[in-house]
C-alpha cells in the first residue's frame, strides 16, 4: 500500500530548449566551431566524449578562454547571430584529429550532441621547390653519365 | 387604212394592256332587227377578271356590191362588272344598205363581228363646224367697304378683298386659280387663290383674306389676277396701310440673389415690334428701390452706358404671336453686401416706362454653430444660424476627398460624408457659401480621429519550423472580409521574398522554402476592413531550418511519468541521448512502438536509428523501480540530448 502511491516528481528542461544550428558549423582538423544559441542565455555545459579544450566565442568571434571538456560556461543575450539572441560558438579543439569526436551541449536540461568527425593526416606532398631540386638533380645524373 | 387604224388603236391602249390582258375580247352573240326606226339590236358577252371602265366602241364595215365601207361608233365608257355581262347595244346602219359586219371593241380588244344584212333603209354622216366668239373676263372688286382704297390695318389682321369674276365662255375656261401679290416698300407675297368648283358657270364671288406678321408700318397693294394658261386675262388691284404698332418689353424676370461678392447679373431685355422691329429712338435702364434711384446698383448696356440707341439691338427672330425680336443685353451690377430688399429694373424707350422686373435682395446667411459626428465610417455635420445658401462640406485623406453641398435652409443645414480612405485621421472643412460655387462666407475645420482595430497575433504552432500558424485577433472588430498584406524583413532590412503569408478571416499562416536561412524575421500585418479603417499587428518570427527538441510536462501516473517529445525544429533527429539522475528507467515510444535503447559506455540510454522529422512527435515513459520504495515524493531529472539528421 505504501509503495503504490509513490509519486515522481521530474525536473523538467526549460520550454525554450538550446538551439543548434548544424549547418553553420565549421570542422577543421584540429580546430571545430559549432553554433548553438540560447535564447534566453542561461548555463551551458560542454562535454566530450575524447580530450578536447573548449571556449566560447560570439558567432564569428575570437573565442575567450578554452578549458579542458568537460566545462561549463554563462551564456547570455548580447551576442547575436542573424538577429537572433543567445547564439554563440562552441569552439572545440584536439590534439589528435585522426579520433572522432562528439561533443555534447546542454542548458542542463536538455540539448544537442555534435559530431566532429575524425580527418586523415593530411599525405607528404612536394613542394614546387622540392620538385625543381629532382629535376636538377636528375639532370646532374643524365650529364655524368655522358 | 385599216392596218393603221388598228396600230394607231394599239398604240392608244399599250397602257391598258395590263388591264386587258386580264379581260376577254367581247363576244358576239346575235342580231335583230330592223325597228320600226330601222335600228338593229345587237348582243355581245364580255367578260373581266375585275369590274371596271372600259373604252367601248363598234367596228363597222359594210359590203354592198363591191364596195367596202368602214366606220365606227364611240361608245364612250362603259362600267363593267367581274365576270361576264351580256351587253344590249342598239345600232343605226347609217352606212345604208348592205352586208353588216359589227365588232365590238372593248379597251381594244376586238371580238368576233355580228353579220347582218340591211336593205331599205339608207343613211349618211357629214362633219359640221361652228364659231364661238371669245368673250371679254371680268374681274371686278365689289362695292363692299372691306375693299375700301388705303384701308387700315395692323400687322397680323386679316385684309379681307371681295370681288366677282365673269366669262361669257365659262369659267373652266380660266386657269382654275386666281394668282395674288401684295407689294410694298421692300415687300413681296404672292400666291394663287382657288376659284369655285363649278366649271361651267360664267359668274363667280371670291374673297381673298391675307395676312402678314411682322410687318412694317407701309403702303400696300394687292393685285388680284384671273389668267389662262398664266397670261392674265383680268386684273383687279387695291391698296391698304399698315399701321404703326406699338413697341413692348418682352417679359422680365430677375433671379434672387444674394450679394456675397460684387455680382454682375446678364439681363436679356428684349422689344417686341409687330412692324418687325422698333422705330429710332432710345432705350434707358434705371434701378431704383421704392421710387428713388437704387444707391450702388446700376445697369448698363453692352456699350457700358445706361442707354442705347434702338438701332443697336440684335435681331432676335420672331416671337409666336408674329412680333419681331430685338436683343438689348444688359448687366445689372450687385455690389458685395448690398442692403437686403426689394430693387426694381426699369425699361424706358424714349423716356417713356415699357416695363419692369423686380430683384429681390436676401441677406446673407451666417453660421453659428457647427459639429462634426462620427457615425460609423461617415462623418455628420450639422450646421445652424441664419439665412439661406449652400454648407460645403469636405472630408480629405491626404490627396483623395469627399465633398458635398447641402442646402443651408431657413439657418439649418445637415450633411454627410463617407471617409474617402482608409487613414485614421481625416481633415474636415465644412464652408458656408451664398450659393454653390460662390465666395466663402464663414467656415470651421478639424480633424477626425477614427477608431482602428487592435489586432494582436497569437502562435498557433510552427517556429521555428514553418510553415507557422497565427491566431490573428481584434477584439469588437469583424476581420473577414479584411483586405490582408504581410510584409517580411530580414534581421538585416532587407526585404525577404522567401517567405509567403496567406489569412482566411481568422488565422495566418506564414510558409518558407526549406532552404530559408536561419534567423529572426521581423512582419508586418495590415489588415484594411472594409469600412476604411487599417488595423495593424507587428511581430518577430525566429525562423529556420535548426535543431530543436522540447519536452512536454510530465503525466505522472503512479509510478509512471510521460513526457511529451517534440521535434520543434527544422531539422530530423535521427539519435537521441537520455540520462537521468535519480533510479529511472526510460522507454520512447515513436508512433506508439516502443524503440530499444543500446547503454553507452556512460550509462546513458541512446536511441539510435530515429527519424523524427520536424514536426514530429515521440513519448517518453519515465519509471520508477518496481519494489518497496520509501513512502513520499521521489525526485528525478531527465535529459535528452539529440543528434540532427538533415532537414
Amino acid at each position: 500500500m505504501r509503495g503504490a502511491w509513490l509519486a515522481l516528481l521530474l525536473a523538467l528542461p526549460a520550454a525554450a530548449a538550446l538551439d543548434a544550428f548544424p549547418a553553420e558549423s565549421r570542422l577543421g582538423a584540429t580546430e571545430a566551431r559549432f553554433l548553438v544559441r540560447l535564447p534566453d542565455g542561461g548555463a551551458l555545459r560542454v562535454r566530450a566524449d575524447a580530450p578536447v579544450d573548449v571556449a566560447l566565442a560570439p558567432p564569428g568571434g575570437e573565442p575567450e578562454a578554452f578549458a579542458p571538456a568537460p566545462a561549463s560556461f554563462t551564456v547570455g543575450t548580447a551576442t547575436a547571430w542573424h538577429g537572433l539572441p543567445g547564439a554563440v560558438e562552441i569552439v572545440a579543439r584536439r590534439a589528435d584529429a585522426t579520433r572522432p569526436v562528439t561533443l555534447e551541449a546542454d542548458d542542463g536540461a536538455g540539448g544537442v550532441e555534435l559530431e566532429w568527425p575524425a580527418q586523415a593526416p593530411a599525405r607528404w606532398a612536394p613542394a614546387p621547390g622540392a620538385l625543381a631540386l629532382v629535376g636538377l638533380a636528375g639532370a646532374a645524373l643524365a650529364l655524368r653519365r655522358m | 387604212m385599216r392596218a393603221i387604224v388598228l396600230l394607231l388603236t394599239l398604240l392608244t391602249l399599250t397602257p391598258l394592256l395590263p388591264l386587258a390582258a386580264a379581260s376577254a375580247a367581247p363576244t358576239p352573240v346575235d342580231a335583230a332587227g330592223p325597228d320600226a326606226e330601222g335600228a338593229w339590236a345587237l348582243r355581245y358577252d364580255a367578260a373581266r377578271d375585275a369590274p371596271g371602265r372600259a373604252a367601248a366602241s363598234l367596228d363597222v364595215e359594210v359590203r354592198d356590191g363591191g364596195s367596202t365601207l368602214r366606220a365606227s361608233r364611240d361608245l364612250g365608257a362603259l362600267d363593267l362588272p367581274a365576270g361576264a355581262t351580256r351587253l344590249n347595244l342598239t345600232f343605226l346602219p347609217a352606212e345604208g344598205p348592205g352586208d353588216y359586219a359589227v365588232s365590238l371593241v372593248l379597251d381594244g380588244l376586238e371580238g368576233e363581228p355580228l353579220a347582218f344584212h340591211v336593205e331599205g333603209s339608207h343613211g349618211a354622216s357629214a362633219q359640221v363646224g361652228f364659231s364661238v366668239p371669245d368673250e371679254p373676263t371680268w374681274l371686278n372688286l365689289t362695292s363692299d367697304s372691306v375693299n375700301a382704297e388705303g384701308k387700315q390695318k395692323s400687322p397680323g389682321d386679316d385684309v379681307i378683298t371681295r370681288l366677282t369674276l365673269h366669262d361669257g365662255n365659262g369659267l373652266a375656261d380660266l386657269d382654275p386659280a386666281l394668282r395674288w401679290r401684295v407689294d410694298g416698300p421692300g415687300y413681296h407675297d404672292e400666291g394663287a387663290l382657288p376659284l369655285p368648283s363649278a366649271p361651267s358657270a360664267t359668274d363667280a364671288s371670291v374673297e381673298h383674306r391675307w395676312h402678314a406678321s411682322p410687318l412694317a408700318n407701309a403702303t400696300y397693294r394687292l393685285t388680284l389676277s384671273a389668267t389662262r394658261q398664266g397670261a392674265a386675262l383680268a386684273n383687279a388691284t387695291r391698296t391698304f396701310v399698315i399701321k404703326d404698332a406699338p413697341t413692348t418689353l418682352a417679359p422680365l424676370s430677375l433671379p434672387n440673389v444674394t450679394p456675397d461678392a460684387d455680382l454682375a447679373l446678364p439681363v436679356d431685355v428684349v422689344l417686341a415690334d409687330r412692324n418687325g422691329a422698333p422705330g429710332a429712338g432710345t432705350l434707358e435702364a434705371r434701378v431704383y428701390r421704392g421710387s428713388q434711384r437704387a444707391d450702388g446698383l446700376n445697369a448698363t448696356f453692352a456699350d457700358g452706358n445706361a442707354t442705347v440707341d434702338l438701332a443697336l439691338g440684335r435681331p432676335r427672330g420672331v416671337s409666336a404671336e408674329g412680333a419681331g425680336l430685338t436683343a438689348f443685353p444688359l448687366t445689372l451690377r450687385v455690389p458685395a453686401g448690398a442692403a437686403p430688399g426689394q430693387a426694381r429694373l426699369s425699361i424706358l424707350l424714349n423716356g417713356a416706362l415699357l416695363g419692369s422686373a423686380t430683384l429681390n435682395l436676401s441677406a446673407l446667411p451666417t453660421l453659428a454653430n457647427l459639429t462634426a459626428t462620427p457615425e460609423g465610417d461617415s462623418l455628420r455635420f450639422d450646421a445652424s444660424g441664419s439665412g439661406e445658401g449652400v454648407l460645403h462640406v469636405e472630408l480629405r485623406d491626404g490627396g483623395l476627398a469627399n465633398a458635398a453641398d447641402a442646402p443651408f435652409a431657413n439657418g439649418s443645414a445637415q450633411a454627410r460624408l463617407d471617409a474617402p480612405g482608409p487613414a485614421r485621421a481625416l481633415r474636415w472643412n465644412a464652408t458656408l457659401l451664398a450659393r454653390p460655387g460662390g465666395a466663402p462666407l464663414a467656415w470651421r475645420e478639424g480633424v477626425w480621429t477614427r477608431a482602428a482595430p487592435e489586432v494582436s497575433l497569437r502562435l498557433l504552432r510552427g517556429l521555428p519550423r514553418l510553415p507557422a500558424a497565427w491566431s490573428v485577433e481584434a477584439p469588437g472588430w469583424d476581420l473577414s472580409g479584411a483586405a490582408f498584406n504581410a510584409t517580411f524583413t530580414r534581421w538585416d532590412g532587407a526585404p525577404e521574398p522567401n517567405l509567403t503569408a496567406r489569412f482566411d478571416g481568422s488565422t495566418l499562416e506564414v510558409a518558407g522554402p526549406p532552404t530559408l536561412e536561419p534567423g529572426r524575421y521581423a512582419m508586418i500585418v495590415r489588415l484594411a476592413l472594409p469600412n476604411g479603417t487599417v488595423g495593424v499587428a507587428n511581430a518577430t518570427l525566429d525562423a529556420g531550418p535548426w535543431m530543436r527538441v522540447h519536452l512536454g510536462a510530465p503525466v505522472v501516473a503512479g509510478r509512471v511519468a510521460r513526457l511529451d517529445l517534440a521535434n520543434d525544429g527544422g531539422l530530423a533527429v535521427r539519435r537521441l541521448v537520455v540520462e537521468t539522475e535519480g533510479n529511472l528507467t526510460v522507454a520512447l515510444f515513436v508512433n506508439g512502438s516502443a524503440v530499444a535503447p543500446r547503454a553507452s559506455p556512460s550509462g546513458r540510454l541512446v536511441f539510435d536509428g530515429l527519424s523524427l522529422a520536424p514536426g514530429d512527435a515521440a513519448a517518453l515513459d519515465v519509471r520508477l523501480p518496481e519494489g518497496p520504495l520509501p513512502a513520499g515524493f521521489h525526485a528525478g531529472v531527465v535529459r535528452v540530448l539529440a543528434l540532427p539528421g538533415g532537414s
